[in-house]
């Protein structure tokens, strides 16, 4: 397993490395002078050129990707032109807050989802097929911000239960988490229930019940758990793309996570700022997958690791 | 089975709710924060009368409040700003040497006065005794100078800083309370460049502990002491209650503010998403939100917990027309199509009727403004002045804008509106950045430009007709240097600004700009759409709260009721 897990690690370097390569180049690519937006729209020229010198922009391209190159092997993403701060305090500062509003999501949307899952799986053909896929469909064709307004106008504007916006308190994350998990509940259902309806027309499943198992165990500890890899992998994808910050529920409750940072960024042409973030971005994926990957192993033995 | 099932769920019920409260512990308060905003004159006063509070009654000072703003903060260092809503918090932090008063005209602040020579080289400036920094420094001319010397330094890289340090010559102190300022060139403009937000005065302390210190940790004289910025989620400032503007005898016989104005605290949060802001208002959340969005007026002003507001501002939109072009070099084919486009139906279909008619190249609250008769809508006229020009049949021209949903709406109508008289304009909406590169960062003669007709905003924040003429009209503002895209190049018009440019004297910058807005108006370089109102939201008990002309907060005298 550490083997494994090693290999995998080191197999990781050429593609971070090609990310590394590729955003820097492709940040540059997009239209837009970033002197121009640090410096104002009411800047003369003068002013835009000596912010240019100022930042470094002004260098030849392929100095200014070995300069950044070598601040990355030393851990230094460089300075944000928007704020002149460090990226990464700018990454660290939202960091925990992306996180907590990932958790809080995905943990519902988790438990909900498999449940739900479970349920119209097992009762396939039924009501309880019906009503679950229903719910599913609905939380999938929903769009989160319509979803984040509802909610604030009933639960803050209406019924004063929650605030509208901010952190601090885990009444804060309570509704942007219903918006934000609300379809991915509905897609870990979907998954989950054509996994146990597959798992459900294996032999394993009749030589169970033949053997006289009771039900409950013959959904929970034989074709819940097998159903599992799809599901696993389902969490994991969603885990990776809600770490890289949700721009519109982040938005809409003016929730000061990553994807609110990206924006600005991206709005504003701060490349040291963009390709940190999409650097964290990958990492974090590469890191995920590498989690599936081992608890592939764990669900199912099967699956060897070599 | 079924039994189990339950117990299953409820368990795992409760473990969800677990794990949602311990996500809880993120940075940061709960509540709401303060939006930039850029606004223009309009329609003026409040859209909802409030009953004023006695004297003594308020009780601001003990509450804290909460406002919300649609964008975040970028700086706290006045000199490396370029956003309005960062400008109005140092505003409060700190005051300047000249101010302005709630209409724009220029106050002396932590000056009391200043005299010029006639060439408006030399500017001797007296300062206002009785000041201390909120960290005890003293207000004199040594930290006086301390300002001036960062604003002329260069090194410092900030986004202000060709602002003055072209001008400034050499500074120096006479004595105590007077410093003498000489400038590189005749500049008579230089009063009111040092009420632009750029010359908030910071103490020489911050100054000394350099940019970063300045950026994140500002020091003043102001109403409000900063306490943090925690980007992206809230900025607060809290209560100087010895701020010199309380004290009548420092201010000269009368108190900037009253004795009972101000709030304890005040947070700042940003929140884009405008529907946002406005649940945040109406849920309590926030006590003041600004810019309020168009189409939330009404619901605001149906609101009883809410005060919405409109008032004067200076930003003033305009159809550039690239007059070294074909036709836009025809003068006739520029009156056509000021004729051609109804004003009053552009505020009520593009700003919801958020703004009024423009006059001038320059709103009504900018000094020297003076307003020109609308030429009324009329498309026979326009059509015969077309004819005229040899363009019986109209023409197909393009207009490039910044692809944002208000240009998208504007331009729409616009092409509507020239329809009718035969003109054809293609859309050619680009993304912002790319539209600065095409249409500002060429240096191609007006001639070869690629720009044929453009949209834009523009408010001088110095108050001051040379900032809201000359960056667009003189010829030393073609692209790339400013935002002259009309290519527009007239030698009387080049006279006036510098006569009001080379003149300390107010008398003969007022005839200048005036010929200089006469002159624009005849000639219509572009077309003056519009000048936008300035729209915010309180909480029914908060009062005074305004926003001056350029769009910064300006909460002097605010109060709030119990």
């Amino acid at each position: 397993m550490l083997r494994y897990t090693l290999k995998r690690i080191i197999g990781v370097l050429p593609t971070l490395i090609i990310v590394v390569t590729f955003v820097f180049f492709f940040v540059r690519m997009i239209p837009g002078d970033p002197a121009r937006l640090v410096a104002g729209e009411q800047a003369t020229l003068d002013a835009v050129e000596a912010v240019r010198v100022q930042l470094g922009l002004d260098q030849p391209i392929h100095i200014q990707y070995l300069k950044y190159v070598g601040g990355l092997l030393r851990g230094d993403l460089g300075m944000s032109l928007r704020t002149k701060r460090p990226v990464l305090t700018e990454v660290a500062a939202r960091y925990g807050n992306t996180m907590a509003l990932t958790l809080a999501s995905l943990v519902w949307s988790t438990i909900v989802g498999v449940i739900l899952g479970v349920w119209s799986g097992k009762n396939r053909g039924k009501w309880q097929d019906f009503t679950g896929m229903t719910l599913a469909v609905s939380g999938i064709s929903l769009p989160n911000f319509w979803i984040g307004f509802l909610l604030i106008m009933l639960f803050s504007v209406k019924l004063r239960w929650f605030p509208t916006t901010g952190t601090g308190s885990w009444k804060n994350l309570v509704l942007p988490a219903i918006a934000l998990g609300t379809s991915i509940a509905a897609i870990i259902a979907r998954f989950t229930r054509s996994s146990i309806v597959e798992v459900l027309k294996e032999d394993y499943i009749r030589t169970a019940r033949a053997k006289g198992l009771r039900e409950k165990t013959v959904t929970w500890g034989h074709a819940f758990r097998n159903s599992m890899i799809s599901v696993v992998t389902v969490v994991g994808l969603q885990f990776g793309f809600l770490l890289g910050g949700s721009v519109v529920t982040e938005a809409v409750f003016a929730y000061p996570g990553l994807g609110q940072l990206l924006v600005e960024s991206v709005n504003y042409r701060d490349y040291p700022a963009i390709q940190s973030l999409i650097l964290i971005f990958s990492l974090q994926f590469i890191i995920i997958n590498l989690i599936v990957d081992i608890l592939y192993a764990v669900l199912n033995p099967e699956i060897k690791l070599s | 089975m079924r039994k189990t099932g339950k117990k299953l769920y409820a368990l795992l019920l409760a473990a969800s709710m677990v794990a949602l409260t311990a996500c809880g512990g993120g940075s940061g308060d709960a509540g709401s924060a303060p939006a930039g905003s850029s606004a223009a004159p309009a329609a003026g006063g409040e859209t909802q009368a409030q009953a004023e509070i006695a004297e003594g009654a308020s009780v601001s000072q003990e509450t804290d409040i909460v406002a919300a703003v649609n964008v975040d903060f970028t700086t706290m260092d006045p000199m490396d700003t370029s956003d309005t809503l960062s400008g109005g918090i140092q505003r409060m932090i700190s005051d300047s040497l000249f101010g302005f008063d709630d209409d724009m005209g220029i106050v002396p602040m932590l000056a009391t006065g200043y005299e010029a020579n006639d060439e408006a080289t030399e500017f001797t400036i007296t300062l206002r005794e009785g000041i201390s920094f909120t960290d005890g420094t003293p207000w004199n001319a040594d930290a006086a100078l301390a300002n001036f010397a960062k604003w002329d330094d260069e090194s410092l890289g900030l986004k202000r800083t060709t602002f003055l340090c072209n001008v400034l010559d050499s500074f120096e102190k006479v004595d105590d309370y007077t410093i003498k300022v000489n400038l590189t060139e005749p500049f008579g403009a230089f009063i009111s460049n040092l009420a632009h937000p750029a010359c908030v005065i910071m103490c020489p302390k911050t100054i000394e502990a350099g940019v970063e210190a300045c950026a994140r940790n500002p020091v003043g004289t102001g109403q409000y002491k900063f306490v943090e910025w925690i980007e992206g989620d809230h900025l607060t400032l809290e209560l100087n209650k010895d701020w010199w503007g309380y004290d009548a005898d420092i201010c000269g016989g009368t108190a900037l503010a009253d004795a009972d104005a101000g709030f304890k605290t005040i947070t700042f949060k940003p929140v884009p998403e405008s529907a946002t802001r406005v649940a945040m208002i109406q849920s309590g959340d926030a006590q003041l939100i600004w810019p309020i969005p168009t189409e939330s007026v009404s619901v605001l002003e149906s609101d009883p917990n809410v005060t919405s507001f409109q008032g004067d501002g200076i930003v003033v939109r305009y159809f550039m027309m690239n007059t070294q072009k074909a036709p836009f070099n025809d003068v006739r084919v520029r009156q056509a199509i000021d004729y051609a486009i109804n004003k009053e139906a552009y505020i009520q279909v593009v700003k919801n009727g958020l703004a009024i008619p423009a006059t001038s190249i320059i709103g009504p609250a900018v000094q020297y403004y003076k307003g020109n008769e609308p030429r009324p809508y009329d498309p026979e006229k326009a059509k015969a002045l077309l004819a005229e020009a040899g363009y019986p049949d109209g023409f197909t021209t393009s207009v490039m804008y910044a692809n944002t949903t208000a240009n998208q709406k504007q331009v729409e109508f616009l092409k509507q509106q020239l329809e009718q008289v035969g003109i054809n304009l293609e859309l050619n909406g680009l993304e912002s950045a790319v539209v600065n590169q095409k249409v500002q960062d060429t240096d191609a003669p007006g001639s070869e430009a690629e720009v044929e007709c453009y949209v834009i905003g523009w408010s001088p924040s110095t108050g001051d007709a040379d900032w809201g003429i000359r960056p667009l009209v003189a010829i030393e503002s073609e692209p790339p240097m400013s935002y002259n895209i009309c290519y527009f190049e007239n030698e009387e018009l080049e006279g006036y600004i510098k006569t009001g440019l080379e003149s300390a004297d107010d008398a003969t910058r007022k005839e200048a700009y005036e010929k200089a807005q006469d002159l624009l108006w005849e000639e219509t370089p572009m077309i003056f759409l519009c000048v936008d109102s300035n729209t915010w939201a309180t909480g029914a008990k908060v009062q005074n709260v305004k926003i001056y002309p350029d769009g910064a907060i300006n909460m002097k005298n605010a109060k709030m009721a119990n």
